[in-house]
């Protein structure tokens, strides 16, 4: 049966964008209270006199960003803020997810044609079938929000659009492109599966993941801008060319940092689906298909996970550079709480993760060799996520400031602080890929006359690794000033680097020619499945909390130093507001998958002939 | 062809039940961690004409924590100079000394006002940007956004700077408000409503009160009433008979008693008791248990009061943690010890306790009655 789609929604909703920005872009936007001679310094002034003077004939002049007061933003009843944040964060979740799913369904399908697996092929099309659902809901949402910014908060998005300018038809327009190729890469998949015609589909894969990167860090763009303005001068009057705005310092970091992220999160959504799918199973084959499908999801979600801290620390060292003080806002100021609540989050995906992985070694017998160590590894990884969960300062009455003896407990104290967390994160990183090794060992036997060696090499790298992450750890962190903490971390993090990439590389070698044992897909718990649902909430409560915190950063400021927020929101709200607000889009979301994975099902359904039908067509024949 | 089976039941809603519960527990440990909400830096109304040395002081303390957000950077942590921890007069001195000092100040406010608004003059070795050597700080000017203090603000943070190493202010007063800035009293009728007696005086500039102000004085809306309506009145017109913990006397204006009509007096009291609320923490409930005392409470009471020594330290149960509570000090200390940590305080640090921060002055201040009365009183706190 062949699959339609509505194509209406996401085109009609670009040609709506479009058209509202062109309208806003071409005409006299500027509201009447954008009044520079009444709120440009005297630098602006004198910029603008200058500019005046030196430019005449082009009556060229620069304009600062405006200054709204609370009255000049829309009361609506309810808050404007909660009303975007829930809007922008499903737009957020949807956009991270069609635009992580072409990336890694493209390796898929590359995967396929080079081992000539035609289950690859087939995986690679099913995956795509949840992101186009999911694109027409990213279209909806992404609408919904350029109309709630242009009526809640038309000054500001008058601001952007003054930066901006163009670049922002250019993301419509590639909005565009990013719709139709989309489309043929998805609907063409039969069509373009052989021969020559597939190396023009993967072409096509290619150039979508192209555009739909072009339009992520666009879009980036504008969320950096905002964090970290560059491209205007300290009365927020545009100076540079569109480039100067677009490459602010936190610009770079945050693409990297959302790349990754995206696929750490595409993945563990369309692993939800698989898991459904194996939970909901009527047969065998059908059960190892989706057990296969879920197992290749939350590797490629644990994949991508293991290097995103990295990319974070890139992130927050960046914005320290920045300004430390919005740096210390976010790690050591009124932000700082919700670290915690972080810590708790990565502990989930974490051990879900490996909980997963250890459940799966059930699917061949030759796991039996490794399943001794899983309950090592388990301790460890909760005694980390204790240290890790573990709150510095506490909120003391006096009498307990008494009883503790100070302000710090004198054990929770030292375990409440930076090094002691970089060693927990730093040593559940490496368990976890330890996991994940013994997984990927379990199904085979090595053959190559060195093993022995290697194996003791590989041991040697986890054994001086972990031992160095603990020394310069204790070491730097608590015996050196704090100078050197920071260069401990860099230590801790190679290691636990070294300790990757040397056991991919061993194994690699080390397994080239192994023997491989008879490995049984379906054959797993259905608690292993579970697992594969807390990963995507985790990563969804995750990508919601690290919003609140790189907007909080910008604490009173729509545009950091050049462009106030006077509305009634302009406060950081505490983290448990914001943790409700996280679970009211969590949920919406988690709803809307369901949709999609409903429609997903949908399109496969085939209702039986009334007997009436069959009757006839019996009777025909 | 395998064999088809029903499908297992509750599929979707045990995985549904399952992810909800476990966004229900983030949102849990989100809502178990303390609550703190980030204001915006409110514009605060100060009647800068009756500013006093003292309170211009205060003023900038609180600036220093609040609005100017110094604190986040300067404090034990090692990220700036500890700069309540150490005396910045002495500090400008000899950093004007310094053969890398660039700047053009000629005495310590003038530095330390270039320290705020150019901080890259002179880079505190060590605290320089990474990689930089120390020629670049990564303070940002507290003149710009996003701190954008005011000369005013500056000012008051540069006397709070030198009054609390008991160096004199050698700042200038503002005496003129701008007009928006200074509404004055005499010049309105009475005040009708509690809105309009609080927005007369200003209430909000200092205190929390119906929902809104500053936090230069204690939050009028968190208390629970513990007074009498005779304490309430006597806390607005007599403010500094005892101060409230954490607060720095004489920064609430004294004449409130001219200035008020009765009429508005009432309603502003009325609105205390009725509401429930209280000024708690500014009346001298820390004064009940005076009987049980012992020693020369009465006179020790009034040097404490006048001293402000619980703005730093746990006196009759209640005060400041800046310094050692002194509760129990006579059983750690004696006589000699404790007389010398009061005229010479940098002598001895009690452990966990930073040095510096006890103003060095209190000999000068204290007349020999007042110092021996208030050893006395501490001698008998075991």
């Amino acid at each position: 049966m062949k699959e339609t789609r509505n194509f209406s929604s996401p085109i009609l909703l670009s040609l709506l964008v479009v058209a509202v920005l062109g309208f806003l872009w071409s005409g006299d936007m500027a509201p009447t209270h954008w009044l520079p001679e009444a709120v440009a310094s005297e630098v602006a002034a004198e910029e603008v006199a200058t500019a005046e003077s030196a430019d005449s004939a082009q009556e060229f002049q620069l304009r600062p960003a405006p200054r709204p007061g609370r009255e000049d933003y829309p009361d609506v009843g309810v808050s404007s803020r909660s009303i975007v944040w829930i809007i922008a964060q499903m737009h957020l979740f949807f956009g991270a997810l069609v635009l992580a799913v072409p990336l890694f369904v493209l390796v898929i399908e590359l995967l396929g044609r080079s081992t000539g697996d035609a289950r690859y092929d087939d995986m690679a099309h099913e995956f795509m079938k949840i992101s186009i659902t999911a694109y027409s809901i990213t279209a909806l949402f992404g609408g919904t929000l350029a109309l709630a910014l242009f009526l809640l908060y038309p000054d500001l998005m008058a601001y952007l659009m003054q930066a901006f300018g163009a670049q922002m038809l250019v993301y419509a327009m590639l909005f565009f492109m990013e719709s139709i190729l989309l489309y043929i890469y998805y609907y063409g998949w039969d069509a373009m599966r052989y021969g020559n015609a597939k190396w023009v589909h993967i072409s096509l894969g290619l150039l979508l993941n192209g555009v739909g990167a072009t339009l992520m860090v666009m879009a980036n763009s504008w969320a950096t801008f905002m964090m970290a303005p560059s491209g205007v001068n300290e009365v927020g009057a545009v100076i540079g060319n569109i480039w100067e705005v677009m490459k602010g310092p936190l610009w770079n970091p945050i693409n990297l940092h959302r790349f990754i992220a995206n696929i750490a999160f595409g993945g563990a959504v369309v692993g939800a689906y698989a898991a459904y799918k194996c939970l909901a199973a009527r047969t065998a084959e059908d059960r190892a298909h989706y057990d296969w499908m879920g197992y290749t999801s939350n590797f490629i979600a644990i994949l991508a996970f293991l290097p995103l801290p990295f990319a974070g620390y890139w992130l927050m060292a960046e914005i320290y550079a920045y300004s430390q003080q919005m740096g210390i806002t976010a790690m050591g100021g009124i932000l700082a709480w919700l670290f915690i609540v972080q810590a708790v989050l990565i502990g989930t995906i974490l051990m879900a993760g490996n909980y997963y992985l250890w459940s799966g070694m059930s699917r061949t017998e030759g796991s039996k060799r490794y399943q001794g160590m899983i309950k090592y590894i388990a301790v460890v990884l909760v005694i980390c996520f204790l240290i890790w969960v573990t709150p510095h300062t506490l909120i003391l009455t006096s009498g307990e400031i008494a009883a503790l003896g100070g302000s710090h407990h004198h054990l929770l104290g030292p375990l409440g602080i930076m090094p002691a967390k970089n060693i927990a994160v730093n040593l559940m990183l490496i368990f976890t890929f330890l996991s994940f090794q013994i997984y990927r060992r379990s199904d085979k036997v090595a053959t190559v006359s060195w093993e022995k060696a290697g194996n003791a090499l590989m041991v040697a790298i986890y054994v001086v690794a972990i031992v160095n992450i603990i020394f310069a750890g204790v070491y730097y962190g608590y015996f050196t000033n704090t100078v050197y903490k920071v260069g401990a971390s860099v230590t801790q993090v190679v290691s636990t680097l070294v300790v990757i990439i040397s056991g991919v590389v061993i194994d690699a070698f080390m397994y080239r020619k192994a023997k491989t044992l008879p490995s049984f897909w379906g054959q797993v718990s259905n608690r292993s499945q579970y697992a594969l649902f807390a990963l995507p909430i985790a990563f969804t409560w995750l990508m919601a909390l690290m919003g609140y915190v790189r907007s909080s950063v910008r604490t009173h400021w729509h545009v950091y130093t050049v462009m106030k927020d006077n509305s009634p929101d302009n406060f950081i709200p505490t983290i448990g507001y914001a943790g409700n607000m996280m679970t009211i889009v969590t949920v919406m979301f988690v709803l809307f998958v369901l949709f999609i994975f409903w429609i997903a099902n949908l399109s496969n359904t085939k209702q039986a002939p009334p007997l009436s039908v069959t009757k006839k067509a019996g009777e025909a024949a | 062809m395998s064999n088809k089976t029903k499908a297992p039941r509750g599929v979707l809603a045990k995985s549904m039940g399952f992810s909800l519960a476990l966004a229900l527990l983030f949102t849990l440990v989100a809502n178990l961690l303390p609550q703190v909400e980030g204001e915006a830096p409110v514009e605060q109304k100060v009647d800068l004409g009756a500013l006093t040395v003292e309170s211009y002081a205060a003023l900038g303390e609180t600036l220093f924590s609040g609005k100017g957000t110094c604190a986040l950077c300067h404090n034990d942590l090692g990220r700036a100079p500890d700069i309540l921890a150490i005396n910045m007069v002495e500090v400008a001195n000899q950093h004007m000394q310094d053969e890398r000092y660039k700047g053009s100040a000629t005495d310590a406010e003038s530095y330390l006002h270039e320290s705020m608004v150019d901080p890259g003059i002179y880079v505190v070795k060590g605290f320089g940007k990474k990689g930089s050597n120390d020629t670049i700080s990564p303070m940002p000017a507290v003149d710009k956004p996003p701190i954008e203090l005011s000369e005013i603000e500056i000012n008051a943070i540069i006397a709070f700077l030198q009054a609390k190493d008991g160096h004199d202010v050698t700042v200038t007063l503002p005496t003129e408000a701008p007009a928006m800035e200074t509404a004055s009293p005499e010049a309105a009728g009475p005040a009708g409503t509690i809105e309009e007696v609080v927005a007369k005086y200003g209430c909000q500039a200092c205190h929390k009160i119906l929902g809104s102000g500053g936090d230069l004085g204690p939050d009028l809306d968190q208390m629970v009433a513990r007074f009498t309506r005779e304490e309430i009145r006597q806390g607005i017109i007599t403010p500094d008979v005892v101060i409230a913990e954490g607060f720095p006397p004489g920064v609430m204006p004294q004449d409130f008693a001219e200035q008020m009509m009765v009429k508005e007096l009432d309603i502003l009291v009325d609105y205390l008791v009725d509401s429930k609320k209280s000024i708690a923490a500014s009346l001298p409930d820390t004064h009940a248990t005076d009987g049980d005392d012992g020693g020369d409470s009465s006179s020790a009471k009034a040097v404490i009061g006048q001293f402000g020594c619980q703005a730093c330290h746990i006196i009759w149960g209640s005060g400041g943690k800046i310094g050692p509570g002194l509760d129990d000090v006579g059983a750690r200390l004696d006589a000699g010890q404790v007389r010398q940590s009061i005229v010479d305080p940098n002598a001895v640090i009690a452990k966990g306790f930073p040095s510096g921060v006890m103003p060095p002055n209190f000999s000068e201040q204290m007349s020999d009655a007042q110092l021996d009365a208030l050893v006395t009183f501490l001698m008998e706190r075991k």
